[in-house]
């Protein structure tokens, strides 16, 4: 079936194969302890890695939960939650009226943000600009905003409350 | 069987078991230091877990070495019952001898 020549080449052939997996043997077994301590240190190296992506992302998951709520507390401080009206009057009796009236009328701005009204404090002045307020005893008064400011979430109003009498008011058409 | 052939036989089965659980734990081995494993740890495995195979390979497949058994029991012929018997440990004691050279390759101790 094979000529000699063939034979020849076929077990050269064959020889050279055993020689490539005696040396694959040989080379494991005298450099495998070798290999085996460089796998054991990939090993250590990808646990260390992987314990250190976690405690990132730990901490990533921490970092976040804190600006979020910090976040929620400057959104909060920034709500007008109280409103603080301070009547400047000449006329000392029935303020508490005229406070109530005011509180009333800058009810629309609780749960505002501040910097929506802070950028247009007009609209305040605008809302309490000559408003009159009727008191019990039949007089009224005519407010007008002062001042105002904010306190963190409580917006502080300083108004001005001028007793008019009936004379000064004139009703439309006379 | 004769005298000859029984111990020729139990040479046979113990080279045979050595032979599958040394070739096959070494040339894992390489095959391990290509598909990026252990060599080592992957020959330690190897050898144990091949012992069993090694055994059923000398015997030429659990079945028939089971056949003869239940034949020779029925047949009141205990002393080939016997001799399968020693086939049985000559390839056992191969399997093992194989098993313990590898783990002394490994680890350097028995």
């Amino acid at each position: 079936m094979f000529k000699g020549r063939h034979i020849r080449h076929i077990r050269l052939i064959v020889a050279f194969v055993l020689g490539i997996i005696i040396g694959c043997i040989t080379m494991t077994i005298s450099y495998g302890a070798k290999l085996e301590g460089l796998y054991a240190e990939r090993e250590t190296l990808y646990y260390e890695y992987n314990q250190r992506v976690k405690k990132i992302q730990l901490l990533q998951q921490d970092l976040d939960k804190r600006a979020q709520q910090n976040a929620r507390q400057q959104e909060g401080s920034q709500i007008i939650k109280q409103i603080q009206v301070e009547i400047d009057s000449p006329v000392k009796f029935n303020q508490s009226i005229v406070k109530t009236e005011v509180e009333t009328i800058l009810k629309p701005f609780l749960n505002k943000s501040v910097r929506w009204v802070s950028s247009d404090p007009a609209l305040l002045d605008t809302m309490l600009k000559k408003r009159l307020v009727k008191l019990p005893d039949k007089n009224t008064v005519e407010i007008r905003l002062k001042y105002l400011a904010f306190f963190d979430s409580e917006l502080k109003v300083w108004v001005s409350a001028r007793e008019i009498s009936d004379k000064d008011v004139s009703m439309s058409g006379e | 069987m004769s005298a000859g052939d029984f111990w020729s036989t139990s040479v046979l089965n113990f080279c045979i078991a050595l032979g599958v659980v040394l070739g096959g734990s070494t040339m894992g081995g390489v095959g391990a230091f290509f598909t990026n494993q252990p060599p080592l740890y992957v020959m330690d495995n190897l050898a144990d877990q091949l012992k069993i195979w090694a055994l059923v390979a000398a015997l030429g497949g659990t079945f028939d070495t089971i056949k003869s058994f239940e034949l020779h029991i029925l047949g009141g012929e205990l002393n080939q019952v016997f001799q399968q018997i020693f086939f049985i440990l000559s390839a056992f004691i191969g399997a093992h001898i194989g098993t313990t050279l590898v783990r002394w390759l490994i680890n350097g101790e028995w």
